[in-house]
């Protein structure tokens, strides 16, 4: 299950950058820089630290491009490293240590995370759920964060997300299941305190 | 969070993805119309995740800058080689000497003037004209595999490379018009010995810089 799948570059362009053209390194970040970017940036929020993901992922990406067989995707192969670099990223102890720094001073944390997400220009159809589904998301713990879009956004399993954080598939999908208790208790406060009946008294 | 009291949200997730659930409970979250509801709604939320718009990638992080940051690491990763392969010469010299030392306190009065010739045999300083070209070019092949260090923090350092660097220029511009002040053979060979000495030297100093630039 991919929800947005990398529309691939053309093969040839692909080779070419492994023969050490620099016009197709230059084609291959225009192509997925967006897309990668969002991807790092979804996950880590802040600006300063996905500015810093995302050269480090094309940097990977071009010294190792030979390596890429052409047995998969090349979007989803990029996409692979972005994913590694972000998650080990927030498995680090310096990401550990910056947290640690943010709880801090939580003023401080919560207004650097509000400036870096509204830096990015809104849609020019942005509505009030929109930008309350950008906080929710910030809202949430880091991995929590990674877990949720990996899984709803980017289309992988449990089991790989499980692989790529070093646990297991039960792991993901405890975050998972986390993560939707917790946007629906921020974005919809009033509801999620709501008395639900319960499936007997609306059967009955 | 129980919506209801059958389902919860991680058994809601796996019907909203059809994965693998009970029977019983996805027949009750069929029936239900809470159930049904809260499945529509995480539905309704992942789909509001996937319709975020993308991010712009900021302009100042483009090919350019990646490349440079490629070429950067090069000379690191050649310094990083250049220091292992000193460290193992070091460690080669070291133990032989420690052999010559250990052979030398083993062997007997007699044998002591053998290790003496053998630790002579070391050829004297070739003074012949070809022999001297030659051991020059391969003196420069050596100085051109050195990383080039562009970032000497050292004053001294950087005063004794360029002053070894000027002297060998005004060798080479002697060698190069030593047909139009009539050199004889012999200062020629004297000054290509002088540049064999100075490129020696000039790559010890080199060296040496990089592996300290290699050790920070």
């Amino acid at each position: 299950m991919v929800a947005k799948p990398l529309e691939d570059i053309a093969d040839e362009i692909v080779l070419a950058a492994q023969a050490g053209d620099e016009q197709a390194f230059t084609r291959i970040h225009r192509h997925y820089g967006n897309r990668l970017y969002t991807l790092i940036m979804r996950m880590v929020v802040r600006r300063a630290v996905a500015d810093d993901l995302f050269q480090d992922t094309f940097i990977e990406a071009f010294r190792s491009i030979r390596s890429f067989t052409h047995a998969g995707s090349f979007g989803g192969w990029l996409r692979a490293i972005a994913v590694n670099k972000t998650l080990s990223y927030l498995r680090s102890p310096w990401h550990r240590s910056v947290l640690w720094l943010d709880a801090a001073l939580p003023a401080d944390a919560e207004a650097i995370l509000e400036k870096d997400a509204d830096d990015q220009p809104a849609p020019d159809t942005a509505s009030e759920s929109y930008r309350e589904l950008v906080r929710a998301l910030q809202q949430l713990s880091p991995l929590t964060r990674a877990v949720v879009w990996l899984y709803d956004v980017e289309g992988y399993t449990h089991a790989e997300i499980g692989g790529m954080l070093g646990r297991t598939a039960s792991f993901s999908k405890s975050q998972l299941s986390r993560a939707h208790q917790r946007l629906r208790e921020l974005m919809s406060p009033t509801e999620s305190h709501t008395e639900m009946p319960s499936c007997a008294s609306a059967i009955n | 969070m129980r919506l209801c009291d059958q389902l919860t949200v991680d058994q809601l997730l796996c019907v909203r993805d059809a994965l693998p659930l009970d029977a019983a409970l996805a027949q009750h979250a069929l029936d239900c119309p809470h159930c049904q509801a809260a499945v529509k709604q995480l539905r309704a939320r992942r789909d509001a995740l996937r319709a975020l718009p993308e991010l712009q990638a900021p302009a100042w992080i483009g090919t350019a800058r990646v490349c440079v940051a490629l070429t950067r690491e090069k000379p690191a990763r050649n310094r990083r080689s250049l220091a292992l392969v000193a460290g193992l010469g070091a460690v080669l010299v070291a133990s032989t000497a420690m052999l010559s030392v250990l052979q030398d306190i083993s062997q007997p009065q007699t044998a002591v003037p053998t290790i003496a010739s053998t630790q002579t045999a070391a050829p004297p300083p070739d003074s012949n004209h070809d022999a001297l070209v030659e051991q020059s070019q391969r003196l420069e092949a050596v100085l051109a595999l050195l990383p080039q260090s562009r970032s000497i923090e050292r004053a001294g350092m950087a005063t004794a490379i360029e002053a070894l660097q000027a002297r060998i220029q005004w060798v080479d511009f002697q060698l190069s018009v030593a047909g139009e002040v009539g050199l004889t053979e012999g200062q020629a060979t004297e000054l290509w010995q002088d540049r064999v000495q100075l490129l020696d030297s000039l790559i010890k100093v080199s060296n040496a810089d990089t592996q300290r630039v290699a050790m920070l």
